[in-house]
């Protein structure tokens, strides 16, 4: 079990570097350009070659990556190109953001996917219906509609919650569900679809099987059968379906973030990597990958937990 | 971001601006306070600060506004007014200037400002940060300053124009770092920085700075400014009273309007649409050397209809580029190319190019509106069998690929200056930024080196003009309105920048 | 088995895997796929035909209808600049479509390909293989967009064409898990036996088991990737220059408060066509899946059919009432399925059966003759979607059907079950000893220490030889034989009256076979049990039933002991089994 977790974690690393290193290729070879783009149209091309070499943007492209990689591993992330904040400061005041929406938004799917794909599968009929019509509706409206439509009704015309803006929690607790009340909805809409009818399969595959059957047969209670057996053995797909949810979450965030105003990693991550502020945008994607991982590793482990016959691998 | 800031305006949000022609009355500021003290103002960005690094304060720098002071602030056409230096004379050849510094000022970390802390900055400054100073020569003497260009610049004056000072200190401290940067702000201006309060990105709060030497022209004693990049959720959180201002777009317009207890300040034309040939020579695209081609241009656009129908009548019709009241604008000048298909046609038969040509002209996604306005272009030029190849540009080369002379006709909504000698910089002079060809013209040089030398300036200016005009070297449209919406509890007379986009921070009363 | 004589149509085994003119043709039959393919046909068409149709180009502004509302002259208005709304979804009809194909092709290449070769040859590949895919879906693919966008501009192809390298890793584990499970199909091993080459495998068998979720899981991508296109254009990723679904709702949007109706057209039409695809996703799911998803008949649907069947042909063989020595006694008894159609098919139109105290019952039959369903009625075991159709089952006098709480009651105490497969008929998620003592203490009110006591003796009576061990183990850490001993040890536990055992040796290799019967006939002789034997197999009839019951098309033929059934039987029918399975069986088993 520890080989395999040492291997697990190996991976892990091997995955990050991989990542990041081609996203810093991408960004690549537009130093004139960047520089610039922080000085503005008014600079001459002296002070752009300047900044460019300040920038040190005149390097070879492995030499920037490893100052870079030596730097993250002293902890220092560098600081911004075009407002010279550091980028661990940025990414402190961004990622709580985008982290309560996700995590709330993840904590609701799981509670209300589960309740609505188990019921579902369990029970069938009007519960199965509404949980496909679900499945389709949240798949087809983009969540930025859903999104404009709520900050009408809500926020506008009904003027409950705000429009736009962010209040972190030790500001007022209050303040800060009202303020992401709404971009969890718009969030949540799509993610219970597809996860409650994902969850309903699993949980219906599960009870089509033999030993559910066996089960009965011997006299256990259904009850007991559903909340025991059956959610043991869909719990397996059941994590592997939620640990993919919160990718898909993690990208839904960024349209979100800039509909609400919500100063985000999302929001970040499409201004930094448009303007071409490399250290924001590797900040943002080692953020965002060591996330993945995690959650990745999360789930493995839960789904061993839960799988004996993982346990061996 | 940091000069990018005038530009900015057109080239990174869709924002149609216009500036009150009652700029010419509001010039001198300090003279409007009086307001008794009033508690919060909430203002909304559409973009970030670009860091506290010393620039001229950028489109929608109330930060740097709220926490630096400058060397001198400028009226609406560009002319210096006491600040930190109270008087100053400059000389008259555009060399030099000399000015007496304020007393009694301190900085935020308790420095105090005076001729030196100022010189300080000026020589940080013409090394590090804007080479259009370099060589610039600053001596001292008690409270007294002089500094001296190598050689003449006419625009001397804007260049000094919201020259922003922060203390000697952060000075040092930002050149012990790699990139020059001023990690926290620490000036001499109306408002302090609440680190406390603030959040880098999203909002950033100051208190009043009583000891400030003009701070009964802001009455407001705490402000607070959030960043809102998008045009819905700005007008969303003006609406619902969660800011007090915001710059309004296109978009937006409409909303303001007609929502209670809102106010729109219309900021009238100071952005010119208009598309720049710069290849007047002919090098990169022949057709465009002909001077029949570039009149025949000018002549398939219909300018009252773009006004009224395009900008839904938050435009005016323009002949020329530079803005009314300044001092190249030609009075009553008659429309020099009117709207006429058939005449534009014979024009490009009798030049050769019945058959026309192909012309890449690059689009921005959400730069400057002209995402809308290329659609119409591409028509109109279509009707004299010009082809319009639309160039989407993107990423961080944008700007220098739009401005690397591939393009030679961009189309674009820049801003026109209350000091039009800005203008002549940066779109007429062969080492303009927008003259993205930088083809040489004698005649453009001989008059601008006698501008340089001081004489006739204004005639001399709208000498250049009318060259240009006579010359089609570009095709003006539209001068675009800006709008400034704002809760009815906030009162602003009108907008001093000169670059006119926006109410500046000593505007709000 | 041969079978010489033309046998009857039987009912259809509800897990038989369609073929594929069925699919098409169950395809076409069901409404909401015709509604969705006539959309998606038309769309298509919408994209096509623009260059004719649209009224006019997608640039074309007239300055005039700025942000005009629908009218004669601008069907469904137009937007912030004058262009006409309807001409420009047309046109851009082709640039959403394009892009989404390209999504589809890319992942579907690429992600099937190499599941395709993962799963069959395992190894380096395979492992490799997982790294990428693992490296692919931890990058977060809006980031990889935007970065990829300051590297190429606004090229849609390219953008599309990358994230259908981010999509793909869902289709090679998918084709993956399928590969791999196909792959130790028995059925495969015979075609390498054969000598079939491994292209040949993998292009005939092993392509035919994936290309239904293959195709389900295009219909979800391409719905996706409707969105994805969208929303690239409105994170403002996109072309601006070319006409696309998002790009006009991403105007549209930019334009909200000045013409709020324009956002409408283009959100839409691209829900409706995502919706389309997902529902088509939906359907095809149903058709080509193996386990179809039959809908269970509501509570009064169920008491419609019954009352419609009440009166249906009573059976051939109808018994009297049961004697005072019958044990478990079936009269009667007809189930049905749900024929889609809002009517029910009956597979088992009356059977009538006797089990008397100590005696082993057999109940032959081919495959779909409906002995299973039988098995499974007396225990109240049938899928949700059976519907039974009238009869009795009798325990000592009571009726089961009649009161489903005293089936719940007697399901396990009374009554048990050993099932045919052994190794799927235990939860795999808990150890022997854990299914073993819930069985128990749900049928019994013994304590957690006398069930171990008692389950620990019963393991060792029934052969396993280290019960303890076993006790701990998992499911998979045991052998099938030993398995199937574990299930006839829960079936036991509680001291039943009447097993219901389904074909319990089928599954088993003859050796264990014969120690399994043996088991059960001790179990029989130690407690008087009864018990209902159902098997295809005539050797293990002989071997250990003492009465026999043959039946065929849901009903029973012919009913007798088993010396006479061997001896004289009396239908043709029986005659044939007993001809057939002499050549191929009895000769077997002593």
């Amino acid at each position: 079990m520890l080989v395999a977790l040492v291997k697990k974690l190996a991976r892990a690393v091997g995955v990050l570097l991989i990542v990041t290193f081609v996203t810093f290729s991408l960004m690549y070879g537009n130093g004139p350009g960047i520089a610039r783009a922080v000085l503005g149209l008014q600079a001459t091309q002296a002070d752009v070659q300047r900044e460019v070499v300040r920038l040190g943007l005149d390097q070879p492209l492995f030499v920037q990556y490893g100052r870079w990689l030596g730097g993250v591993l002293t902890g220092d992330l560098g600081t911004s190109f075009f407002t010279g904040q550091r980028v661990s400061d940025a990414l402190a005041t961004r990622i709580p953001v985008t982290l309560s929406l996700v995590l709330i938004t993840l904590v609701l799917t799981v509670i209300l996917s589960v309740l609505l794909g188990v019921t579902a599968a369990v029970y069938g009929g009007w519960v199965d219906r509404v949980v496909q019509f679900l499945a389709v509706l949240g798949a087809a409206i983009p969540s930025y509609i859903i999104a404009i439509v709520l900050i009408f009704a809500l926020a506008l015309t009904l003027r409950i919650f705000p429009a736009t803006g962010y209040t972190s929690p030790d500001q007022s607790f209050v303040g800060w569900v009202s303020s992401i009340t709404l971009p969890v909805v718009a969030l949540l809409v799509g993610s219970i679809a597809g996860a409650a009818s994902q969850i309903r399969s699993a949980v219906a595959d599960v009870l089509g099987r033999d030993y559910v059957r066996t089960l009965r047969a011997r006299g256990v209670p259904e009850r007991e059968i559903i909340f025991v057996h059956v959610l043991r053995n869909a719990g397996g797909p059941g994590l592997i379906v939620l640990g993919l949810q919160t990718i898909y979450l993690i990208g839904g965030a960024v349209v979100i973030e800039l509909v609400f105003a919500l100063p985000g990693m999302g929001e970040l991550t499409n201004t930094s990597a448009q303007q071409g502020d490399v250290p924001l945008v590797m900040g943002v994607v080692l953020v965002i990958v060591l996330i993945v991982l995690i959650v990745n590793l999360l789930s493995d482990l839960a789904g061993a937990a839960l799988n004996p016959k993982a346990r061996k691998a | 971001m940091r000069h990018l800031a005038r530009r900015a305006a057109v080239v990174a949000a869709a924002v149609a601006v216009a500036v009150g022609a009652t700029l010419s009355g509001c010039t001198s500021t300090g003279t409007g306070g009086g307001s008794s003290a009033k508690g919060t103002l909430t203002l909304g960005m559409t973009a970030d600060i670009p860091g506290w690094t010393p620039a001229q304060p950028s489109y929608q720098g109330w930060p740097a506004m709220a926490v630096y002071d400058q060397i001198f602030r400028c009226d609406a056409k560009g002319n210096p007014q006491p600040d930190m230096a109270d008087t100053f004379t400059f000389s008259s050849d555009n060399t030099s200037f000399t000015a007496h510094i304020r007393t009694g000022q301190k900085f935020s970390d308790g420095e105090a400002v005076d001729a030196k802390a100022v010189k300080t900055y000026l020589d940080w400054s013409a090394v590090q940060a804007n080479s259009r100073l370099k060589g610039l020569k600053v001596t001292t003497s008690g409270d007294n300053l002089t500094a001296t260009l190598p050689s003449a610049n006419p625009l001397f004056k804007l260049l000094m124009c919201y020259q922003i000072v922060p203390s000697p200190k952060a000075i040092a401290a930002a050149e012990k770092t790699k990139n020059e940067v001023f990690a926290k702000p620490i000036g001499s201006g109306p408002y302090i920085l609440d680190a406390q309060a603030t959040t880098a990105g999203s909002v950033y709060t100051f208190t009043k700075n009583d000891d400030y030497w003009d701070s009964k022209t802001f009455p407001y004693k705490k402000l607070v400014v959030k960043v809102l990049k998008s045009d819905t959720a700005a007008i969303n959180a003006l609406k619902t009273g969660q800011i007090d201002g915001t710059l309004l777009s296109s978009a937006t317009l409409k909303e303001a309007q007609s929502a209670a207890g809102l106010k729109v300040l219309t900021l009238k034309g100071p952005n010119t649409t208009r598309l720049l040939i710069t290849d007047h020579q002919g090098k990169v695209i022949p057709a465009l050397g002909n001077l029949d081609v570039r009149k025949a241009i000018n002549m398939v656009f219909d300018r009252d209809s773009m006004a009224k129908d395009l900008y839904q009548g938050n435009a005016t019709p323009a002949y020329q580029i530079f803005k009314p009241g300044s001092d190249a604008y030609i009075p009553g000048l008659k429309d020099p190319y009117p709207y006429d298909v058939a005449k534009a046609k014979a024009l490009m038969a009798q030049a050769g190019y019945a058959d026309g040509f192909t012309v890449p002209i690059p689009v921005i996604e959400n730069g400057g509106n002209i995402d809308l306005l290329l659609p119409y272009v591409t028509q109109q030029l279509a009707l004299l069998n010009i082809k319009v190849q639309q160039v989407p540009l993107s990423g961080p080369n944008m700007y220098s690929d739009l401005l690397g002379g591939k393009y030679p006709m961009p189309l674009w909504q820049l801003g026109n200056y209350g000091a039009s000698l800005q203008d002549i910089q940066d779109y007429v002079l062969p080492s303009g930024i927008w003259n993205v060809e930088h083809q040489d013209d004698p005649t453009v040089d001989g008059i601008w080196s006698k501008i340089v030398a001081g004489e006739d300036v204004k005639k001399n200016e709208q000498a250049i003009n009318q060259y240009t005009i006579d010359q089609a070297w570009f095709v003006p449209m539209v001068y675009a309105d800006n709008f400034y919406g704002h809760s009815s509890k906030v009162r602003i007379d009108g907008s001093t920048d000169f670059a006119g986009l926006q109410p500046m921070l000593w505007d709000f009363k | 088995m041969s079978a010489s004589a033309p046998i009857p149509p039987s009912v259809v085994d509800a897990a038989a895997l369609p073929n594929r003119a069925s699919a098409m043709r169950r395809l076409l039959r069901n409404p909401v796929a015709v509604s969705c393919i006539v959309y998606l046909l038309a769309v298509i068409a919408f994209g096509l035909l623009a260059p004719w149709l649209a009224p006019v180009g997608p640039n074309v502004t007239d300055l005039k209808a700025i942000n005009a509302q629908p009218s004669a002259a601008h069907l469904l208005g137009a937007d912030a600049t004058g262009r006409d709304i309807l001409s420009r979804l047309m046109w851009g009809t082709q640039e959403t479509l394009l892009a989404c194909v390209i999504i589809l092709v890319v992942s579907v290449s690429l992600g099937v390909t190499a599941g395709l070769i993962a799963g069959y040859y395992r190894g380096r590949f395979e492992t490799v293989a997982d790294f990428v895919s693992d490296v692919i879906i931890s990058m977060p693919g809006v980031l990889l967009l935007i970065a990829l966008y300051s590297l190429t501009g606004p090229n849609i192809p390219v953008a599309m064409a990358v994230f259908g390298v981010i999509v793909s890793p869902s289709f090679f584990r998918l084709v993956r898990g399928i590969v791999v499970g196909v792959r130790n199909e028995l059925y495969v091993d015979a075609a390498k036996v054969v000598g079939l080459s491994d292209i040949r495998i993998v292009g005939r068998h092993v392509l035919w088991a994936v290309r239904g979720p293959v195709i389900i899981s295009s219909a979800f991508i391409l719905a996706a990737g409707i969105g994805i296109e969208a929303g690239v254009d409105f994170l403002g990723l996109g072309n601006p220059t070319q006409p696309s679904w998002g790009s006009v709702l991403q105007q549209s949007f930019n334009n909200i408060y000045n013409n709020p109706v324009s956002v409408v057209w283009p959100a839409l039409i691209i829900s409706l066509t995502v919706l389309a695809l997902v529902l088509l996703g939906n359907v095809l799911t149903d058709v080509l899946q193996t386990s179809v998803r039959v809908r269970r008949a509501s509570r009064r649907e169920l008491a419609r059919l019954v009352a419609e069947h009440a009166d249906d042909e009573p059976t051939g063989g109808a018994l009297p009432p049961p004697a005072h020595d019958v044990r478990l006694a079936v009269r009667g008894v007809r189930i049905g399925y749900p024929d889609g159609q809002g009517g029910v098919r009956t597979v088992v139109h009356g059977v009538d059966l006797d089990v008397r105290r100590g005696e082993i019952h057999g109940l032959v039959g081919e495959s779909g003759s409906g002995k299973s369903q039988i098995a499974f009625s007396t225990l109240g075991i049938l899928p949700p979607e059976a519907v039974i159709l009238g009869g009795h089952v009798l325990l000592d006098g009571e009726d089961l059907l009649a009161d489903p709480a005293r089936m719940q009651a007697a399901r396990g105490r009374r009554i048990a079950y050993v099932p045919q497969e052994p190794m799927s008929n235990l939860d795999p998620s808990f150890t022997i000893g854990a299914q073993l003592m819930r069985g128990l203490r749900s049928a019994t009110s013994m304590s957690k220490a006398e069930a171990r006591t008692h389950l620990l003796g019963l393991l060792a009576r029934v052969g396993i030889s280290d019960p303890v061990r076993v006790f701990r183990s998992y499911p998979h850490e045991i052998s099938g034989g030993m398995a199937q001993r574990v299930l006839i040890c829960g079936a036991v536990a509680a001291d039943p009256d009447v097993i219901i055992a389904d074909e319990p040796t089928t599954a088993l290799d003859v050796t264990v076979q014969a120690e399994v019967l043996e088991l059960l006939r001790g179990l029989r002789d130690e407690r008087g049990l009864s018990m209902i034997l159902v098997t295809h197999n005539l050797g293990v009839v002989a071997d250990i039933c003492d009465v026999v019951s043959v039946m065929r098309g849901g009903r029973i033929v012919e009913h007798q002991d088993v010396d006479v059934l061997f001896d004289r039987p009396r239908e043709a029918y029986t005659r044939e089994l007993l001809a057939s399975s002499r050549r191929v069986e009895i000769e077997e088993v002593a």
